[in-house]
């Protein structure tokens, strides 16, 4: 008898310490993650692209929308691009660890007819990274139903999750402000371009360095393909038109990456329903006009980009 | 398969229900299978070196033990030559051959492999099993597989402890005919998920702000660099001692006590102390196989200095090859030949620990940069520009928030304290005894506040050896 009661007891430690843990563990983040965002981060400007994606749906006016990562958000200016067209421009880019799969299911709910669709995508997007993804999930809930499998670790989101909260919780109950910087919030316009760095001087870079990765390039390529043809069948089902160009790239990143860039241009040409513009060397830049990475222009090189984009893609009004 | 991933802990359990069930003297095989494939999950060649390994000491240790007169002293110096050649083979011969190339203007070519992870580790405690069977201290172990499980036991099987074979043979002999019980898992797991807690909260938390300045160091002048130099100290005690208790934690709840490898050493007294307090299998091993051979301290100032000398540069050059870790070792033998003139003894007690503190600190500079440049940036430059003050300091560094330095201070606070006398004279028996509360707190805190996502980076530091 002593001893059942004593494996009971036990048993019933162990379950309630469980219990608290869970209660910990869902609960705090529940508590804090519905009230507070932290400003530092700068995947939250997926919430600012997000809305306005949301706010042109249904407008008279035709959309030009902008698929690609981070060089779009920092090489574009929207309002520049919207004089020059006349169409109302979303620039979704944002970061290329979000990966291909992301960016386009993102986007797909909101597109209508007569959208134009430029896709921009960076060399290295395409699967994207676990940690980026959850910190955007973790960032903007909303993007979760976006990436179901790579949440499907439910402890190590919700893991994630939790200390998220008591960081925010810490810095809200020590009044920490965050200062505008690079990568945080503050650094989008409403349209969703990066224009923190317009009175910032441009910083030394490393250059951009492309591998296949232990994938392998035959794979990659294959599932790139194939997830592009899929998006561009069903935007063209709905009556909007997909163009394809390559992204803005410094110049010694270019001739270090180049086989492997024009092997990934040529895949893209054997996509039959997209429209390819261009090529890779059309958006080669000097290294000079690069502001902290191979593929983030400086602030003033904006508009140049901007309007060799509408010039290649032959949209210009 | 690194300690602190889902998949150890996994493996843990699986191997945990088995031995728990299994009763019989095929426990051991239990174990050296579940070890030997957990070795192999590294990289499966490398256990074909283990087993090389293993299989030339078990058969020469008998050899030896069966020798007598001179043959023996020559036999036993084959063993460990031949132990010497893997471990130089992997770890030394890229080093030597490159120095070689430098003096003679030579050039030689020696393959590039990849260190078999634990190497040193496991010569070392070979070697040792060796010396024990010459000086008749053991007889040589006759089955083969109690003496493979001394080697390949997984919970030592990374990164140590060095093991004595009359301290582990034994205990795993008695394997065959133990059982694993509830109090002593409890106990095992308040020890693994104490590991945890040091690798993952205090450990990475601290490397995660140590690490940009190691980068590129010379980007950092006084106080960040400082405080980068401080961070590391910190980090490479709670690295390391956590690896420890979750080795000691594992092999604990299957009934094998590993030895202690560190006795708060950060609360030494002199440099001779700390290192009877820092990686104490390392340190003793030096002593008994080479310090004391070597004729230790009987013998003239000049040549014991000498001999200390030469088991400091030893030690550090088992650390890895390279002249840092020589000129690390170096530092240390230098201090504690120093110290005979120092008196430190009469230094109050405060004044002594600061003294241990700066020369321990200032010594990880060599453990940790190896380009000469940076090196001596470092060694210099830290006390320049100490005007960045801390809030500037807190603000603009690194891009982190203050939230991972006030946990960075913290848990560092936690594991000074929680080492310190009082705290160990007060709880840590009631720990150990009622160890339930602590485990669920760690858990806790382990969720809460650790590094679980970013292992790849943040690997231990003393797997590398």
């Amino acid at each position: 008898m002593n001893s059942k009661q004593n494996i009971l007891g036990l048993c019933l430690r162990y379950v309630f310490a469980l219990l608290g843990l869970c209660l910990w563990l869902w609960g705090l983040p529940l508590l804090v993650g519905s009230y507070a965002h932290y400003e530092g981060d700068y995947l939250l400007g997926a919430r600012i692209k997000q809305k306005r994606l949301a706010d042109t749906q249904g407008d008279t006016k035709k959309r030009l929308v902008l698929l690609g990562c981070s060089n779009l958000a920092f090489g574009v200016d929207s309002k520049y691009l919207e004089e020059q067209t006349g169409l109302r421009v979303v620039n979704m880019g944002l970061h290329q660890d979000l990966g291909q799969d992301y960016m386009l299911n993102e986007s797909l709910a909101y597109l209508q007819k007569g959208d134009l669709v430029l896709i921009v995508w960076s060399y290295g997007s395409w699967r994207g990274q676990w940690q980026t993804k959850t910190q955007l999930a973790l960032a903007y809930p909303e993007a979760e139903r976006f990436m179901r499998e790579e949440l499907s670790d439910l402890g190590a989101y919700q893991t994630q999750k939790l200390q998220r909260a008591l960081q925010i919780s810490f810095d809200k109950l020590v009044f920490i402000k965050t200062k505008p910087k690079i990568y945080g919030l503050h650094a989008f316009d409403s349209l969703g371009d990066v224009v923190i760095h317009q009175n910032m001087s441009p910083k030394a870079f490393e250059p951009l360095r492309l591998e296949w990765g232990s994938e392998g390039q035959e794979s990659i390529l294959c599932k790139q393909q194939s997830s592009l043809q899929e998006f561009c069948k069903e935007v063209q089902a709905l009556g909007a038109h997909v163009y394809m160009l390559a992204p803005a790239l410094a110049q010694s990143s270019y001739e270090d990456n180049q086989e492997l860039i024009e092997a990934i241009w040529q895949n893209y040409q054997t996509i039959s329903n997209i429209r390819l513009c261009g090529s890779p060397q059309d958006f080669v830049y000097p290294d000079a006009a690069f502001f902290d990475t191979p593929s983030h222009l400086q602030y003033k090189n904006r508009r140049i980009h901007s309007l060799k984009l509408l010039k290649i893609a032959g949209i210009l009004r | 398969m690194p300690f602190q991933s889902l998949s150890f802990l996994l493996f843990f359990a699986f191997i945990s229900v088995l031995m728990w069930f299994w009763k019989g003297p095929s426990r051991i095989w239990v174990l050296l299978l579940g070890s030997a494939g957990l070795y192999a999950s590294f990289r499966p060649a490398y256990l074909l070196v283990m087993l090389a390994l293993i299989a030339w000491d078990y058969l020469w240790a008998r050899v030896i033990d069966a020798a007598e007169g001179k043959k023996k002293r020559w036999l036993l110096a084959v063993g460990i030559l031949a132990n010497l050649s893997m471990l130089g083979s992997f770890k030394y011969m890229p080093f030597l051959t490159a120095q070689i190339n430098v003096l003679f203007n030579a050039s030689f070519t020696w393959p590039v492999w990849v260190l078999p992870v634990g190497l040193s580790f496991h010569t070392f405690q070979g070697m040792a099993y060796l010396v024990e069977v010459y000086r008749k201290n053991i007889k040589a172990e006759q089955r083969l597989d109690v003496y493979a499980l001394y080697i390949l036991f997984f919970p030592q099987l990374m990164a140590g402890p060095i093991e004595r074979p009359q301290h582990l043979l034994p205990q795993i002999r008695n394997l065959a005919s133990g059982q694993m019980n509830w109090p002593r898992f409890e106990r095992g797991m308040l020890l693994l998920v104490a590991g945890f807690f040091r690798k993952l909260v205090v450990a990475d938390v601290l490397g995660i702000l140590s690490a940009p300045c190691f980068a590129q160091p010379q980007n950092f002048v006084g106080f960040p660099l400082f405080l980068s130099i401080l961070c590391f100290s910190i980090q490479i005690y709670a690295d390391f001692s956590g690896y420890t208790l979750m080795a000691r934690g594992a092999a604990h709840t299957l009934g094998v006590r590993l030895s202690h490898n560190f006795k708060y050493p950060y609360f030494a007294l002199s440099m001779q102390d700390f290192w009877k307090k820092w990686h104490i299998s390392l340190s003793s091993w030096f002593k008994d196989y080479v310090y004391i051979p070597l004729g230790g301290s009987r013998q003239s100032f000049g040549m014991a200095s000498a001999v200390l000398v030469l088991t400091f540069l030893l030690s550090g050059f088992w650390h890895g090859a390279n002249w840092n870790f020589l000129l690390w070792g170096l530092w240390n033998a230098l201090w504690i030949l120093l110290e005979r003139y120092l008196q430190l003894h009469k230094l109050p007690l405060l004044l002594k620990r600061l003294y241990v503190w700066t020369i321990v600190f200032y010594g990880w500079i060599f453990f940790k940069v190896s380009n000469l440049n940076d090196l001596l940036h470092c060694l210099f430059f830290w006390f320049r520009g100490l005007r960045h003050s801390v809030p500037v300091f807190f603000e603009s560094l690194y891009g982190l928030t203050a939230y991972h330095w006030f946990l960075a201070f913290v848990f560092s606070l936690w594991l000074f304290v929680s080492e310190s006398h009082y705290f160990r004279q007060k709880f840590s028996l009631t720990l150990l005894r009622r160890p339930f509360g602590a485990i669920v707190l760690y858990i806790l805190i382990i969720l809460s506040f650790g590094q679980l996502f970013d292992n790849e980076q943040l690997n231990f530091i003393y797997f590398e050896f």
